[in-house]
Formats: structure tokens, C-alpha cells, sequence
């Protein structure tokens, strides 16, 4: 009979001192909220939430604000403007005159913008194959960065592949969208961007095509760009009818239905697109040029920035915060729902008052690079050393007290089992 | 006979006391089945790619940086012959040796990445371990159907004592891991893993109380403390079972913890009487009146004390050591402390040449897959182990001799992200001493569930 009563013993023990710790918040690490907070219910149990449901309804109802007021506007904005791209490219195709080009490279560098603002959505048929729940490498038709390649563009001019009927099905990621876009608009003159040992200048080809006629190089361009657009907006309707309001994603995303397993996998999934700020925005775009990264072999590498031929690239950095301030907070309007609201209803009001700041200062101190990120790696690099640290500083919120609060799983990492 | 003398020896008598060897026979059988079918799960899973065939670096045990990692062939036949093995125990046929090639085939997969370790895998180590030293192949084998001896259906009582005693252990620390500040004033991490697991049908709407996360840290708690009492007593076995078979069905249900509940609810069988495989099958029941009594020789008798000394002992290290385990996670692995923590962090490697003070920034991500970087994050001594990778491959580079330190901030349960190890400190003149420089976890507390919806 001694066991039960040790039993016993234990059980009234413990709720002893559960009770006791519920009715004052006795613990080891004081915190001042939480003593305010007792105070106001008055200790006990009562937690002031209303019901079981909210914070259901919250998460569900950011996952539809995401849909709703982030995905699905972003992808239309861009298709949107690829009109008006489409049409400036013609008018410089036909025209074949600087006014038309500039105004082609207006209206790609507004196009690009919003894109850039994309990039960090990358979920659904805009996520890559076989790494995200319904990729279909959406993403990289429209944009390839970091695959782009100039001389491959250079190679498909002399080529003119591009004129052929399969080439919308056949061209490959980084001939095909707005990064070769890029370089058929901004870069001039009859030079190519190839080594001399790749085929179009050893044989010479390229040669041969400047010496075909007068301005046949930047007729070819004006070409492969009006077929590139139109490809570039074909990749983008599919976006826009996966997020339409009768599209297959709009809804699969706050329900959790197919081809997401559940809502927690569909929130898992856009914080692997919030994931971008991390290898993209951080390693790639900003460390790699600034020669913080071990693929810089030498001080700096200026000519790894993003936008080599637009010098867009400070821009490019913007408009990737800005798309993902959007996401974080659900949208361009304080009435939407964002993680922002859900991390509140956590009880870490902290963790998104300061995401918010840190949302702030990374684009300031991007914005307070002074000329292009080119010319800054070199002249100003305590500028973008300090737009480096101060989206890293985001970035390891991202990464750390943002995951503990909200439970996410880190895109990947799912294999395998815990204990 | 001093009054000592005669407590030992009549210790050692009923230790030897022979009884029914069905259970363990049943314990082999179960625990060989629920690893066959986990390691068949292991392949069709694809964990064989994902885990051992994608990455390009492996975190090594100390002493077992030799071990290799096969290719992707080398792989499947080793998990195969693992298979094998399991099933041989499970059926008895050459049960020794199957369970030393389980124990070595499976202790070598484990081992291959240290970031995989997992408290359950480190328990099956054990209990094959124990079998590996126990007959429990005397009941329902192959070996005894083909043996041209006399059947010898008991076994000493010992061996049913010691897998009790080794299952009460895992109960016993998991329960004192949970008696903390974050688990029972904070019900953390158990409140983040319910609210993050709202999308479950019915229940899920339920799971953001903060009543609930309370409740169940506390019943958890209770469970783990407690259980191991009312499986031994018959008038309450039971029932306990029951809960055992609610509580691990319901962290199976919740979270994604793989094979430890069907584990736990294989190895809690033990405690049942040694002839409940016969009368639930309606067997005859041997005499235990008419067996030959069993002989503890003295080596096994102090090689069993040492063993039972470590399991009680080891897993309680950590309280040798300054600071919050959780956090420096020094004592962390084979201690039981199964899920009771949500940690994450943020690691980038400030690697300096110390010839001109050229500066990198590595993030680890570029040697590591996602699950890899995620255990790594917050375990000081892996993140040591990568530094030194670093090291040698700025120098297969040809970067030149170089430092290399690590900006590691990590949360945990919630709290702000605070920075793990000094970041001053040069990790390559650091082996296992990393702990020293591990800083405190900051004197602030983790989410806390009741500020929810403020």
C-alpha cells in the first residue's frame, strides 16, 4: 500500500504547486508584461482568449490575406505592366529608335520592379519543381537570376532560334526571361558579352551578323525582346489564374486542401518563400559583390551585382524588402492580416514591432547606398556593408524567434523524424 | 551471516528465481518487428536520399570520423542486412549473432551523421543491447524449434528487471527534463507546438488554448513520472497500459516523433506478468515450481550493476555542468530529454584571414541540407565541427591559414534570439572545449501562452 500513497502524494504535489504558480507568477525570470497581464485577469486560468477558434481564424485568415492580398495582386500588377512592356518593345522593334528603347527600358525597369517584389513569393507553380508543394519553376521562366547569362542570349541572336515555332516550349531558363529582357534592352553597341573561344566568336558569326547589314544586331534584339515578352507574360498568366479567385492555389492556400496536405504545410510553404531574403537578397545579391562571400575571389565583385546592364540592382534590393514587408504584414494596408497580427496574438508583440523596425532600416540603408550597387561595392563599401548587416539583422529574426513563436518548419529540413 | 550478507543473498536468490520467458520472447518478437517495419519505412520514406546520400558533409561522432558513408548501393544493402537482422530477432533464428549484426548495423547507420542522432535510436541501441545478453530466444524461436535440447521455457527473473528498469529510466529523466521553469510555468514548447498544429480535423480549434498547453505539460509531466509506478502494480497495469497507449497515440497523432511512441508502447510490455503472451493466446502456462533454478555468475552480477549505475547516473550529467542544458545542450544527448525544447538558429561564419584580416561570411547552408543546418544551429559542438570543415576548405582553396568564428543566434521556446558562443572566440583552437565558451542563455523568459491574443 505504500506505492498508491506515494502516488497520491505525487499527484496532489504537483497540482499543489500548478495551482500555486497559476495564482501567482512566481517563476525565476520575472517579466513585466506578464505580471501586468496576471494582474488583469486576475491570476488563475483565465487566458483572455474568447474562444478556441480565434487564433484558428487568424492563421487561416492570413494565409487568405497572403492569397488574396498579396500573391494574387503582385502577379497581376506584373502582367499588367508587361503590357505596356509589350507594346513599348514593339514600338522599338518597329521604330528601331532611342526614344522607343528608352521608353522599352522604362517600362521593363517598372515590370522588373514589381517582379522583384514577387520573388519573394515563390510558392505554387511559381516555387521550383520537386523542392516546393506544385512548383512548376514558374519563377525561373520569368526570372533565372543567379543562372542568367548574357552570352547565351548573345549566342540565340546569331542563332535566331528565337523566330522558330518551338522556342516557347524548347528555349532554355535563362534565354527566356526578364534577365535576358535585361540585356537585349540595356545593352548597346555591337559587342557581344562571349569569350572568344565560344563558337559565335571563334567562328565568326557574330562578326558575319554585323557585317550583314547596318543596326542587324539591335534589330535581332528588338526581335528576340518582343518574343521574350510575350513569353514572359504567357508564364505570368499562369500565375494569375493559379491565384485568381477561381484558381486552384487562392483557395487551396487558406484551406490546407490539395496540393497542400494541410494549412500548417501551406504557412510552411510561404515562409520557404520568405526564405529568399536569406540565400538571394543577403548571400547573393549583397555578399557576393561586397566580397563578404567565398564565391568573391578577389576584395569585391562588382560585376556579380544583380543588374549588370540596367544597374538596377539597389532597386531590385528595395523592391525585394518591400515584397516581403508585404507578406510579412499581409499586404500594402494595416487592415489586412499578416504574421504580424498572428505573432500578436501569440504574445510576441515585441518580435513584430521589431521585424517592422528592422523591415525599415534594411530598406533605408539599402536605400542610402549613394550610385549604383556596382560602383558602391567599391567607392562606398561601408554603405552596402551596412545594407548587408542590416538584412541580416531581418534575416536572423526570420530565421530564429520567428520560427519558435509561430512553430514553422524551415523549408526542407521535414525528412526524418524527432524526438 | 551478518544481516547485510543476508539481504544480498537473498537478492541475488530471487534474481535468479527462474519465470516464464514468455514476455521477453515477446518483447524480442515486438521490438524486432516495430524495427523492421522502421526501417522499412526508412527506405520507402526516401530518408536513404535525403538524409545519407544528398549531403556533402557529415557531422562525426568523436572517434568514428572513419566511419564511412556508402553510396547510395552501399546504402540499401547496409539498411537491408539491418532488416535482416531485426527480423531474425524477431524470429528467433540465429538470435545472437542477428542481434550483434542489428546492433552494428544499426548503431553504424546512426552514427554515419551525428545530427541524426535521436533519443530512440540511442534506446533501440540499448534494449538490443540487452537482449543481445538475455535468452530470449528460449520462447516461440526458430532457434529453440530447431534445437535438439529439451525446451527450457524460463528465464531468471533478472532479465525481466533489468528491461524495467531500463524502460523506468527513459520515464524517469524525461520526467525530470520536463521539471523546469519553461515546461511547467510557461507550458513551453508545448504551447507553440499546439498552435501550430490547428489544422488538425476536429481538435484542432482547440489546440491555441493556452489552458490546454498548461494541462497537457502538466499531464505529461505526471505521465512520465508516474507511469512506470502503475505499470508495476498489478491492480493498476491495466489501466496504465491504456494510458500509455493514449499518451503515446497522442504525441504520435500531434507531433512528428516517428517511431518513439511505438517503441515505448512495445517496450512497456515488459512490465506485464512474464506469462501474458500464454494466457492471451491461451497457451499452457509452464510450472515455474518444477524449473531448475538459474546461477548469476559474479561477473555478470557487477557487469549488471555497473550497467544499471550508468543508466541511472549518466543521463543526470548535465547537472554537473553550469548553465541551462537546453541551451548549451552540454549532457543533452542520451538524457532523455525527449521534445522538450523548440530551438532555432541563425549561424554565419566570420571566417578572417590572419595575414591581411580579409573577411568572409559564410552561411552554413552552402555545405549543409535544411534538416542538417537545422539540428546544427543549436548545438554548439556540431557547430565547432563545421568550423573545422571550413578551416580546411578555405585552405584546399587557397585562401590562406585563416580563423574562423561563428555569429550563432539562436532562440529558444520563443524567447528573443540571443547570441550562443562568444563570437570573438577562434573555433579552430577549439576542440570539445567549445563549452567553455558557450555564453548563458539571457535572463528572459520564453513566449508565455497566457499573453495570447493581447
Amino acid at each position: 500500500m505504500l506505492r498508491p500513497t506515494l502516488f497520491s502524494a505525487a499527484f496532489g504535489g504537483f497540482f499543489s504547486l500548478m495551482l500555486l504558480s497559476c495564482g501567482d507568477d512566481n517563476t525565476s525570470t520575472p517579466n513585466t508584461q506578464t505580471e501586468v497581464d496576471m494582474a488583469v485577469t486576475g491570476g488563475g486560468m483565465d487566458m483572455g482568449v474568447d474562444t478556441p477558434g480565434d487564433e484558428l481564424a487568424t492563421r487561416v485568415d492570413l494565409l487568405d490575406s497572403i492569397a488574396v492580398n498579396v500573391y494574387s495582386p503582385t502577379y497581376v500588377e506584373f502582367r499588367e505592366s508587361l503590357r505596356t512592356l509589350d507594346a513599348a518593345v514593339s514600338e522599338w522593334a518597329q521604330s528601331q529608335t532611342d526614344e522607343a528603347r528608352t521608353a522599352a527600358q522604362a517600362a521593363w525597369r517598372t515590370s522588373m520592379t514589381i517582379w522583384q517584389r514577387a520573388e519573394l513569393m515563390q510558392v505554387g507553380p511559381a516555387g521550383a519543381q520537386g523542392r516546393r508543394v506544385g512548383g512548376e519553376d514558374g519563377r525561373d521562366r520569368i526570372y533565372s537570376f543567379p543562372l542568367s547569362n548574357a552570352c547565351r542570349v548573345d549566342q540565340e541572336l546569331v542563332a535566331q532560334r528565337y523566330d522558330g515555332e518551338t522556342w516557347t516550349t524548347t528555349a532554355q531558363l535563362n534565354v527566356r526571361g526578364m534577365d535576358a529582357l535585361e540585356y537585349l534592352l540595356f545593352h548597346t553597341g555591337d559587342e557581344n558579352t562571349c569569350p572568344d573561344v565560344v563558337g559565335i566568336n571563334r567562328n565568326g558569326e557574330w562578326t558575319a551578323m554585323i557585317a550583314s547589314g547596318a543596326g542587324e544586331v539591335d534589330k535581332r534584339r528588338a526581335a528576340m525582346a518582343q518574343v521574350t515578352v510575350s513569353m514572359v507574360a504567357a508564364d505570368a498568366q499562369v500565375l494569375v489564374d493559379a491565384w485568381a479567385e477561381d484558381g486552384v492555389y487562392r483557395t487551396a492556400l487558406s484551406a490546407g486542401s490539395v496540393p497542400f496536405e494541410n494549412t500548417k504545410q501551406a504557412l510552411d510553404q510561404v515562409y520557404a518563400g520568405m526564405f529568399y531574403l536569406d540565400r538571394m537578397v543577403k548571400d547573393l545579391k549583397l555578399a557576393k559583390p561586397a566580397g563578404l562571400s567565398m564565391e568573391c575571389e578577389s576584395d569585391t565583385c562588382p560585376n556579380a551585382v544583380e543588374s549588370r546592364f540596367a544597374n538596377a540592382s539597389k532597386e531590385h534590393l528595395v523592391a525585394n524588402l518591400v515584397g516581403l514587408r508585404h507578406v510579412f504584414e499581409g499586404g500594402d494596408d494595416d487592415s489586412y492580416i499578416g504574421f504580424d497580427d498572428i505573432l500578436e496574438v501569440e504574445g510576441a508583440a515585441e518580435l513584430a514591432a521589431t521585424m517592422r523596425m528592422k523591415f525599415e532600416a534594411s530598406i533605408a540603408a539599402v536605400e542610402a547606398i549613394e550610385g549604383t550597387l556596382q560602383n558602391a561595392v567599391i567607392e562606398n563599401h561601408s554603405q552596402v556593408q551596412n545594407a548587408y548587416d542590416a538584412v541580416k539583422a531581418l534575416n536572423d529574426d526570420l530565421k530564429t524567434q520567428f520560427v519558435t513563436t509561430l512553430g514553422l518548419s524551415v523549408p526542407q529540413e521535414g525528412a526524418g523524424d524527432n524526438d | 551471516m551478518t544481516n547485510g550478507s543476508r539481504t544480498l543473498s537473498g537478492l541475488r536468490l530471487h534474481l535468479t528465481q527462474p519465470v516464464d520467458g514468455a514476455s521477453l520472447a515477446a518483447f524480442r518478437i515486438l521490438l524486432g518487428l516495430v524495427m523492421v517495419s522502421g526501417l522499412v519505412r526508412f527506405l520507402l520514406s526516401g530518408w536513404v536520399e535525403e538524409l545519407l546520400v544528398r549531403p556533402s558533409y557529415f557531422f562525426k561522432y568523436p572517434g568514428l570520423e572513419w566511419l564511412p558513408v556508402w553510396e547510395p548501393q552501399g546504402l540499401h544493402i547496409h539498411i537491408g542486412v539491418a532488416i535482416c537482422a531485426a527480423l531474425c530477432v524477431a524470429v528467433g533464428f540465429a538470435y545472437r549473432v542477428s542481434c550483434l549484426v542489428f546492433i552494428m548495423s544499426f548503431l553504424s547507420l546512426q552514427a554515419m551523421d551525428m545530427s541524426n542522432y535521436l533519443n530512440h535510436y540511442y534506446l533501440v541501441v540499448i534494449l538490443f543491447s540487452l537482449l543481445l545478453c538475455m535468452p530470449a530466444h528460449r520462447n516461440f524461436s526458430v532457434d529453440q524449434a530447431l534445437s535438439r535440447r529439451d525446451p527450457q521455457p524460463f528465464v531468471p527473473r533478472w532479465v525481466i528487471y533489468l528491461l524495467r528498469f531500463q524502460v523506468a529510466m527513459v520515464y524517469l529523466y524525461a520526467a525530470i527534463a520536463k521539471i523546469g521553469t519553461d515546461w511547467l510555468l510557461y507550458a513551453q514548447p508545448m504551447s507553440i507546438w499546439l498552435s501550430a498544429r490547428t489544422h488538425l480535423p476536429v481538435i484542432g480549434p482547440y489546440l491555441t488554448a493556452p489552458e490546454l498547453a498548461f494541462i497537457m505539460s502538466w499531464a505529461g509531466l505526471v505521465y512520465d513520472l508516474t507511469i512506470v509506478g502503475f505499470l508495476l502494480w498489478a491492480r493498476t497495469r491495466v489501466i496504465a497500459y491504456c494510458a500509455v497507449l493514449v499518451f503515446h497515440g497522442a504525441t504520435w497523432a500531434l507531433f512528428d516523433i516517428g517511431m518513439f511512441p511505438i517503441i515505448m508502447v512495445t517496450a512497456t510490455t515488459i512490465f506485464f506478468s512474464p506469462s501474458w503472451p500464454r494466457k492471451m493466446f491461451r497457451l499452457r502456462v509452464p510450472d515455474t515450481s518444477l524449473a531448475p533454478s538459474f546461477a548469476i555468475s559474479k561477473p555478470w552480477l557487477v557487469a549488471g550493476v555497473i550497467w544499471m549505475a550508468f543508466q541511472a547516473v549518466f543521463p543526470a550529467r548535465h547537472y554537473f555542468y553550469d548553465g541551462n542544458v537546453l541551451w548549451n545542450e552540454n549532457g543533452m544527448r542520451y538524457a532523455w530529454k525527449v521534445m522538450v525544447r523548440e530551438k532555432m538558429g541563425s549561424i554565419t561564419y566570420r571566417v578572417v584571414r590572419h595575414t591581411d584580416g580579409r573577411r568572409w561570411d559564410v552561411n552554413p547552408a552552402r555545405y549543409l541540407e535544411p534538416r542538417q543546418l537545422s539540428e546544427m544551429s543549436g548545438q554548439p559542438d556540431l557547430i565547432v565541427q563545421l568550423a573545422h570543415f571550413i578551416h580546411q576548405d578555405f585552405a584546399r582553396l587557397g585562401k590562406g591559414d585563416v580563423a574562423v568564428k561563428v555569429d550563432a543566434l539562436v532562440s529558444l521556446n520563443g524567447r528573443p534570439a540571443a547570441r550562443l558562443i562568444d563570437p570573438d572566440v577562434d573555433l579552430i583552437q577549439e576542440g570539445w572545449r567549445i563549452h567553455q565558451h558557450v555564453l548563458p542563455l539571457p535572463n528572459v523568459p520564453p513566449l508565455d501562452p497566457r499573453r495570447k491574443g493581447r
